[in-house]
């Protein structure tokens, strides 16, 4: 099945850019320029599947036509911006966008988001049918603790033991904060010595694996001078 | 060796001085110190020619007096009355041939030359008379002293004295008739009996004297006309030798004919005048010489011992100059004092009693004179060091005096002062009331309101002062409370006065300019930094498409190895120009405060940690070993640990980039002093010309060429991020090794941890 994705910007050449990213990888493109302009399409009754908004844009922006989308729609919306500040990105989310990529972009990160979404919300309820026991569910990660698998928006992630025994131990206690030692002790079962960066190298693999963008991590995140936690979704 | 020949040379010089000064006193005019060498050069205006005026007039006025004492003809009236005195006997006169022949009994003649001459006495006497006028000193009776010995003489001595004067007349007769001289004059005089008596030698010049180069006229009115300068000193009417002024009809006109036709003793005078001079002048040069030589030797002397040469100083150099002087003046005292007396000793011993006073001279001058080379040997010290009168006492009080602030140093001085000496007179009128009580009843009233007036007066200034301190108090505490920072303060204006108004005006002033300025430097730090947010935000947009663009022609299959090659350089330089703006948002957002700090306590160790497993990858690739040393406790600091992060992800990654292959990269915490310090350290791989300060300016890189990845923003912000938590980043280079400290104050402990 193809996906429809509208991709919204008034840089005409970033929306062709983003277009040919995205046909590149098998997916169906519509163009807008302003905010006016996307809601119009999707008013005809065009079956879209995903937006991409650009937030600074003459006539209506990205944050009152992702207001007004909101209003009738659900579908994903990723907002694209030029603007980097905490602030943005917190305005970004909280009128109810999906996700938030900075401009200048890596294509290769936004192609994988824009997978993310979609496939969270085309399996959306299919999983949570067949919950037992075993199983942790944090957001898009998925752990089944009886054939020890992860997945990450529904797409598996393999994982050494050791990274899957600290993964597990952060999912079973989300939202709680380990410290490097605690992990340690709890993983390794023996007290911990310091001075070692064993730990952190390891959550940097996990992170590595399971995070579309390591660096600003969804799932694990680094508590800075504390220590790591999983977010409560 | 050459010192001490400075010395000697010293020694000479010195005595050189004292020698001309020895001479030049031989030289000098009695009472004229050497005001008579600068006479313009010619003998008829020097104080010698006055001087010798001076003279003949009181040689004229003596032998006036003589005249009149042994007749009026050359040779002495014999019959004349000279002596009149009272004996056992009854009054007895003496005539000059009285005196003459008695004065024969005693052995006393004149001899051919007129000289007195004493020969053996033919009789002894012991019989006193009192003596009640003597003709040759017409004054005798109003200068011995009353009592009951008063005038009484023997005649022995009467014949002595008489004789003597008699002597005086012929000699100052010969001096004085002769007409061969340059001295011209004509004087005349009434006696106590009223006879007129007349001399002088003027002959046919009478009546020309004052048409004479120099000349003098006094009469009885006792005023003087003369063209002699400077004025002889005896012509006052005032002196005691003009002992007929107060008679009438006197008159002296007295002229000397400069052309000294007649070779006498003014010839002679001015003849040798020009030699005086000039030997006068030799000897005040030898003495100034001496002077000058001494002092220069002196100076070679004190600059070539160990002090000056090194600098020292001494503790009489630090002393004020006049502190300094009056210090050693009174040493100079102190020390003559305690010695004088063994110098006594010595001399008794040593010297004949005629040389004690010179001994006592040589001692005295001596010990000046140490003490006057210790005073200039301190005085060179401090022209080397700073001037000679600095450190003057005067010269402060001058500075002190005369400066702006001095003027109400003033006012309070003399404020004082009024209140003082109203105090003092208000207190001692009411205790001279209260003394007289007695005398009268208005003393009492008096005192008491003098008392009250003191009282009230006193009252009202205690009043003044308090309310001033009071004033000065607040005035104290406002301006610490803008100093640590509130500079909206306003000191509000009411109730102070005077000078104290003034100042709190000038202080709200301030405080007001202060925080306008503040606010202004806030506003323009905003400015800049939303500036530099739009500016960066806009240039995103097309960096977006040229990062994209060079992405998708990267897809295209190109053979052509020259494009592949530069799009490679489109690639790298698009995502340099990414980083670029970024940091540049962020260094000028950190530089200007504009960021927002969530402090909360976190372990120093453990950030370290997390940051090394980050970099863990990185360091693998260029081979680099991080070994990291926490404290066996944990680093609680307080800070807001993504930003902590973000230095801590700077300083590594400076470490990743710059440091040399193949080597390890030292991390510590430690905690120190209430502070904890991270600390990383590695061997740069590239020579560090740089200093560590200029390391952490903006745009600023180690690798001059800025061949390498980054903006060279990052250690700047670092720095910024730092000290925005309270912190400070530093930075030393030690030949190729690079040391980066993060120093930020411990967290307080916390009560769980207190207890556990």
């Amino acid at each position: 099945m193809q996906n429809t994705i509208l991709v919204c910007d008034d840089e005409r050449e970033i929306v062709e850019a983003i277009s040919i990213y995205l046909e590149g990888e098998g997916f169906r493109t519509i163009k807008a320029y302003d905010g006016r302009e996307a809601i119009e399409i999707l008013e005809t009754g065009e079956k879209v599947d995903l937006i991409i908004m650009d937030v600074m844009m003459p006539g209506m922006d990205g944050i009152h036509a992702t207001l007004k989308i909101r209003e009738k729609m659900d579908i994903p919306i990723i907002i694209l911006s030029a603007k980097s500040e905490d602030n943005d990105k917190i305005l970004g989310l909280n009128i109810g966008a999906d996700d938030y990529i900075s401009k200048p972009f890596n294509p290769l990160e936004l192609v994988a988001r824009v997978k993310s979404q979609l496939r969270r919300y085309m399996q959306l309820g299919n999983i949570a049918g067949n919950m037992s026991q075993a199983v942790f569910k944090c957001g898009g990660l998925t752990i089944n603790d009886d054939n020890k698998e992860v997945f990450v928006d529904g797409e598996q992630i393999r994982l050494t033991p050791i990274e899957y025994n600290i993964l597990l131990l952060l999912v079973k206690n989300a939202g709680k904060v380990f410290s490097i030692d605690e992990i340690y002790e709890q993983i390794w079962n023996e007290e911990a010595i310091g001075a070692d960066n064993t730990v952190a190298v390891h959550i940097r693999h996990i992170r590595e694996k399971i995070e579309i963008n390591p660096r600003e991590p969804k799932y694990l995140k680094v508590v800075w001078g504390v220590g790591y936690k999983i977010e409560k979704q | 060796m050459k010192r001490s020949i400075i010395i000697i040379f010293h020694m000479l010089a010195v005595m050189l001085a004292l020698a001309g000064f020895i001479m030049l006193r031989d030289y000098s005019a009695e009472g004229r110190g050497i005001s008579w060498t600068v006479s313009g050069g010619s003998f008829e205006e020097s104080n010698l020619f006055s001087d010798m005026v001076s003279s003949d007039i009181a040689g004229i006025k003596r032998y006036a007096v003589l005249k009149n004492a042994f007749g009026p003809g050359e040779e002495p009236d014999y019959q004349r009355t000279l002596i009149i005195a009272d004996s056992t006997n009854g009054t007895i006169t003496y005539n000059v041939a009285d005196i003459v022949s008695s004065g024969k009994k005693f052995g006393y003649s004149l001899d051919e030359n007129n000289r007195l001459v004493a020969g053996e006495a033919a009789a002894t006497d012991n019989y006193q008379v009192r003596v009640k006028y003597k003709a040759y000193d017409p004054y005798y009776f109003n200068n011995i002293a009353p009592g009951p010995s008063q005038g009484l003489m023997t005649l022995k001595e009467l014949c002595f004295e008489a004789m003597r004067a008699m002597a005086e007349y012929y000699s100052l007769s010969e001096m004085y008739d002769t007409q061969e001289t340059n001295l011209v004059y004509s004087a005349y005089f009434r006696n106590d009996n009223g006879e007129e008596i007349e001399i002088g030698n003027a002959g046919d010049r009478t009546g020309s004297i004052t048409g004479l180069p120099k000349y003098i006229v006094m009469n009885d009115e006792m005023s003087v006309s003369t063209n002699i300068v400077p004025q002889p000193v005896n012509i006052m009417p005032d002196n005691a030798t003009f002992e007929y002024a107060e008679m009438d009809g006197n008159v002296l006109e007295l002229g000397i004919d400069t052309m000294y036709l007649y070779s006498d003793r003014y010839k002679a005078a001015s003849d040798s005048f020009s030699g005086y001079i000039r030997k006068a002048y030799s000897r005040m040069a030898l003495m100034t010489a001496g002077i000058l030589l001494s002092l220069v030797s002196l100076v070679l002397v004190v600059r070539d011992t160990d002090a000056v040469r090194e600098g020292r100083e001494y503790l009489i150099d630090r002393l004020p100059f006049e502190g300094m002087v009056f210090l050693m003046a009174a040493a100079a005292v102190l020390v003559y004092a305690l010695f004088r007396t063994t110098l006594y000793n010595f001399m008794e011993v040593l010297a004949a009693e005629n040389s004690w006073g010179f001994w006592c001279k040589t001692a005295k001058s001596v010990d000046t004179y140490v003490f006057c080379v210790i005073i200039m040997c301190s005085m060179y010290r401090r022209s080397k060091n700073g001037g000679i009168f600095r450190n003057s006492l005067i010269e402060r009080a001058l500075i002190e005096l005369t400066d702006d602030n001095a003027v109400n140093a003033w006012k309070a001085a003399i404020g004082y002062g009024v209140y003082f000496l109203f105090n003092a007179v208000c207190v001692a009128g009411a205790v001279l009331g209260i003394e007289n009580r007695f005398a009268s009843r208005y003393y009492v009233f008096a005192a008491v309101i003098l008392a009250a007036l003191c009282g009230a007066v006193n009252i009202f200034v205690f009043i003044r002062l308090y309310g001033r301190s009071r004033q000065r108090g607040i005035i104290n505490s406002s301006l610490k409370r803008i100093s640590e920072g509130d500079t909206s303060y306003e000191v509000p204006e009411k109730g102070f006065t005077g000078g104290e108004l003034e100042a709190v005006r000038s202080i709200n002033s301030i405080s007001d300019g202060l925080s306008r300025a503040i606010n202004e430097q806030v506003k323009a730090d905003r400015l800049k930094a939303d500036l530099i947010t739009n500016v960066s935000h806009d240039i995103k947009t097309p960096l977006t498409s040229i990062i994209n663009y060079v992405d998708l022609i990267k897809r295209e299959n190109i053979d052509n190895e020259k494009v592949k090659e530069y799009i490679d350089v489109l690639d790298r330089k698009s995502a340099r120009l990414k980083n670029l703006t970024e940091d540049l948002v962020e260094a000028s957002k950190a530089s200007s405060g504009n960021i927002k700090m969530e402090m909360c306590r976190l372990n120093m160790s453990e950030l370290a940690g997390q940051a090394g497993g980050e970099f863990e990858d990185k360091f693998r690739k260029r081979n680099l070993e991080f070994i990291l040393n926490t404290p066996e406790e944990p680093a609680y600091i307080m800070a807001d640990g993504r930003h902590l992060w973000r230095v801590f992800e700077n300083l590594l990654n400076n470490a990743a980039k710059y440091a040399m292959e193949n080597t390890r990269i030292y991390a510590d915490v430690v905690r120190e002093n209430g502070t904890c310090i991270f600390t990383i350290k590695n061997i740069s791989q590239d020579k560090l010309n740089i200093s560590p300060d200029e390391l952490t300016e903006r745009f600023i890189r180690g690798d001059v060429s800025r061949s390498t990845e980054g903006s060279g923003l990052g250690l700047s912000i670092a720095k910024s991020l730092t000290s925005l938590m309270g912190g400070r980043l530093v930075i030393e280079i030690d030949g190729d090794l690079y040391k980066a400290k993060v120093i930020l104050n411990e967290a307080a402990e916390t009560e769980t941890e207190k207890n556990g």
